[in-house]
């Protein structure tokens, strides 16, 4: 008889098939036998169950638990649409909403209709915090938390994309509903493996923006399912986000600041002048980057560019210019981004305000979340590890300090004080250098951002 | 291992080859600078040390030496640094969400200018009962650059240079899809690397090579979609590999060019051609032996004169997998392999025996444990003896099998 196990992220096809086997079945001669992705066991077994093969089976291992409810989850109309959704894909699906508008309780439901061991996916360890909580909120059940030095497996575990690619073999077939919080981080080259090595039948993606540059999304509906729910933040505003505005503030160069940037500008435009290299998109960059690798020109005309760029970024009037909005919001809940580490870590020493970036010690960044959420903190700083999906409910001010041309990274800021809050605008400050080119790199975010939300 | 961006390679056609860094007096030289700065900075704090090997890169730059060479080196060195244990009597944590909850209820919640910060560490340090220095000492202890420096494992710059190379080549195969290599290697090396291989899910195929073995490396979805998956796992097998009396390693690289396509470029080398460049010896020895077969081997030494007996003999192929006999019993050119069964199911001695049939020009012997339960064996190929032993193995049983190899 044949026997199908799992095996390593794949499953084992041993004993001969009578048939001529399916596509995805490929022959390993490393153990003579058959082997697939984990992620076609149900095909698999549809496959011998419509042809009458007889076969013993060993793939799901799902772990032993118990889950009860412990508090009723509400959910708001959309939430549940895209539930039902969900269930009626069987069990499979991205859905798509705007940053703040609860994701996160779509995926409790999904849990407490699955009731089973679930395998929840997420970027950063903010978010892997946050699941775990609000977890414990709903649900008596065990739950662990996989990342950032941890490596609890539990009922239901919490994981971070990096740990969940590094020990797909050894959870592939320990859960039977896959979450993936942020999804499109999944179909990149490594990440997608998470999905490919598992045997879990059921699986759910959240995001608030599925689309990628370099087009992978296309690979979602194999990974997880297709997009089954999907609204946007116009539909959206007023109603379940709060209103909100954009203002952008314009700050000049020091006059030492502008000497500084005029002599970099110099040294690099010469550079591609004299190699006919031109910056005009990313491959140039990339192209760029490759020559520093062996050529010192190259190399001291990047690192002009990379100068150029922090100053911009990085001016000493913005600081004047910050003042001024905290002042103008004082009381109000703020939260100020920074592109650069070291540039949130001068905010903070300076103003006495505390910071969240990655290398923040964890307690540290737990009590801050904690603190500022109560309003014991009334403002924080942090560079890149707030922007996705963290928990911030009432947040109304965001003060862009510096900031990449990344559309993505505009929309995820602008969701951190999407949170409805009572009689409050919410309000997005943008505080760019003139004559920089720190000028085009806010303006194409910001309008591609837009043009995308309104749409 | 390094992080990837600092690995330097040579490409030409579709060969790869990591930038080695000799053992010449130029290389030496940095080595030798950047150890003293290590030395220098015991004692003192890590933004100290990263000061002082800022300036030392500007120089190194000037004098023409690659900058990825030189924060590799660092790497290496900065993981040999043992620091300081923070004084856990006061938590910095606890400190830190003190003075940040002053500083958001004093006045508007705004402080701007020195005399403001001035007076909220007071403040924080009347609190604490402790003096403001060092309340702000400890404020700011939290950063990676104010950690003391309490030790450094030195070591001499060419074994620098050495664990250098064999990082650098680790770091290349990170983006390996699949590893060849060809080894002459021992049965007790070869039980490390199955070993290595079996907790890394890394899967193989063999075949008898020039060297002796030649394994084809790879891991379990590697057939369904060749990929880099197991490319870190690969690495962790080379300080094993090169440690091996003879040596050659084929891998096939993925590089990402321009416009994201992917290229699969061939890497290659030898131990005939590397000859100095690696360390010597990397981390201990491990014994897998059991205990049943140290008994036997000192037993059997004495009992016979005639024949001699090899522990953990050179690995042998069988079909496109690897066997490796616990012992090999050599009597002038003739040679009988021994493999003690302790612990068995009938199954596995069944399926073990047919697999060991393909062994056609090797002789062997296999002892059973019989009073682990019932056996009934067909017969087997002539040259498979089986030698049934109830708890202990005698050297006699042995011998006696051993008369029908002498006579044939």
């Amino acid at each position: 008889m044949i026997e199908i196990f799992y095996s390593g992220g794949t499953i084992i096809v041993r004993g001969g098939i009578p048939l001529t086997p399916p596509n995805f079945l490929i022959y390993d001669q490393r153990i003579e036998a058959y082997r697939c992705y984990a992620s076609q066991y149900y095909a698999l077994k549809k496959f011998l169950e419509t042809n009458k093969i007889p076969f013993t089976e060993n793939v799901l291992n799902p772990l032993e638990g118990n889950i009860i409810e412990r508090k009723k989850l509400e959910l708001k109309e959309y939430q549940y649409e895209a539930l039902d959704a969900w269930l009626l894909n069987e069990k499979r699906g991205v859905v798509v909403l705007p940053t703040g508008t609860g994701k996160t309780y779509v995926g409790i439901a999904a849990i407490a209709a699955i009731k089973g061991p679930t395998l929840i996916v997420v970027p950063t360890l903010e978010l892997m915090d946050q699941w775990y909580a609000k977890i414990k909120e709903y649900f008596n059940v065990a739950v662990g938390r996989f990342g950032g030095g941890l490596k609890e497996v539990e009922y239901i575990t919490v994981i971070t994309y990096d740990s969940a690619y590094i020990n797909a073999e050894f959870l592939g077939n320990k859960f039977l509903l896959l979450i993936f919080d942020e999804v499109h981080h999944l179909p990149s080259e490594g990440f997608r493996q998470i999905a490919l090595l598992s045997a879990a039948p059921f699986r759910l993606g959240l995001t608030a923006t599925p689309e990628r540059e370099d087009q992978m999304h296309n690979l979602l509906p194999t990974l997880v399912g297709d997009v089954i729910y999907r609204r946007s933040v116009v539909e959206m505003k007023g109603k379940y986000v709060a209103p909100f505005e954009v203002v952008r503030y314009y700050v000049d160069l020091t006059k030492d600041e502008a000497k500084r940037y005029e002599a970099l500008r110099r040294k690099f435009k010469s550079f591609f002048e004299e190699t006919g290299i031109k910056l005009d998109s990313l491959e140039d960059f990339y192209q760029m980057i490759i020559h520093s690798g062996r050529d010192k020109k190259a190399r001291e005309a990047l690192l002009a560019w990379n100068e150029a760029r922090k100053l911009a970024l990085n001016a000493s009037n913005k600081l004047l210019a910050l003042e001024r909005v905290l002042q103008e919001h004082k009381g109000e809940r703020i939260i100020i981004f920074t592109e650069f580490n070291s540039f949130a870590r001068m905010i903070s020493i300076k103003y006495l305000i505390p910071e969240i970036t990655y290398k923040t010690p964890e307690k540290e960044r737990i009590l801050t979340m904690d603190r500022f959420r109560k309003g014991i903190y009334k403002v924080i700083v942090t560079s890149k590890v707030l922007e996705e999906g963290i928990d911030v409910p009432s947040a109304n001010v965001g003060i862009i300090l510096s900031g990449s041309g990344s559309k993505r990274e505009f929309i995820q800021r602008l969701g951190r004080i999407l949170r409805p809050a009572k009689d409050k605008n919410a309000v997005l400050y943008e505080i760019v250098t003139r004559n920089t080119s720190e000028v085009n790199v806010s303006y194409r975010r910001r309008r591609q951002a837009l043009s995308d939300l309104f749409d | 291992m390094l992080p990837s961006n600092l690995l330097r390679i040579k490409i030409k056609g579709n060969e790869i080859m990591p930038v080695f860094a000799e053992i010449n007096d130029e290389n030496l030289y940095l080595a030798d600078s950047l150890l003293e700065i290590y030395r220098s900075c015991v004692g003192k704090k890590i933004g100290d040390l990263e000061e002082a090997i800022k300036e030392e890169e500007l120089k190194a730059e000037d004098l023409g030496y690659d900058f990825k060479f030189f924060r590799g080196l660092k790497t290496l060195l900065d993981r040999r640094l043992v620091l300081e244990e923070f004084d856990d009597s006061i938590d910095p944590i606890r400190v830190r969400a003190l003075v940040f909850e002053l500083a958001n209820n004093y006045k508007d919640g705004l402080v701007i200018d020195e005399k403001d910060r001035a007076s909220i560490f007071d403040l924080a340090a009347q609190k604490l009962g402790i003096d403001s220095e060092r309340l702000k000492e400890i404020f700011l202890s939290v950063y990676e650059e104010e950690q003391k420096i309490k030790d450094f494992n030195d070591l001499r710059p060419e074994e620098l240079l050495r664990f250098y190379n064999l990082s650098l080549m680790q770091t290349l195969m990170f983006k390996c899809r699949k590893l060849y290599v060809d080894v002459q290697i021992s049965g007790g090396e070869m039980r490390r690397l199955l070993w290595l291989m079996k907790k890394l899910h890394l899967l193989y195929l063999a075949e008898q090579s020039y060297f002796g073995i030649n394994l084809a490396i790879d891991g379990p979805a590697s057939v369904i979609k060749q990929t880099e998956r197991y490319g870190t796992r690969m690495a962790h097998l080379l300080p094993l590999l090169i440690q091996t009396k003879n040596w050659h390693i084929r891998a096939y690289i993925s590089l990402k060019t321009k416009f994201k396509k992917i290229k699969v470029l061939r890497f290659e080398l030898s131990k005939n051609y590397s000859m100095g460049l690696f360390p010597s010896s990397v981390g201990e020895e491990i014994s897998y032996d059991s205990y049943v077969e140290e008994e036997f081997s000192k037993k059997f030494f004495t009992a016979s004169a005639a024949w001699q007996i090899v522990r953990e003999p050179e690995p042998l192929v069988v079909g496109r997998s690897i066997f490796i006999p616990d012992f090999a019993l050599i009597n002038g050119d003739k040679k009988v392999y021994l493999e003690i069964m302790g612990f068995w199911s009938e199954d596995y001695i069944k399926r073990k025996i047919e697999k060991l049939q393909a062994l056609k020009d090797a002789n062997l012997i296999l002892a059973i444990d019989s009073s682990l339960g019932k056996i009934n064996l067909e017969r087997t190929n002539g040259n498979i003896e089986i030698v049934l032993y109830e708890k202990k193995l005698s050297s006699a049983d042995i011998l006696r099998a051993l008369k029908k190899f002498e006579s044939s």
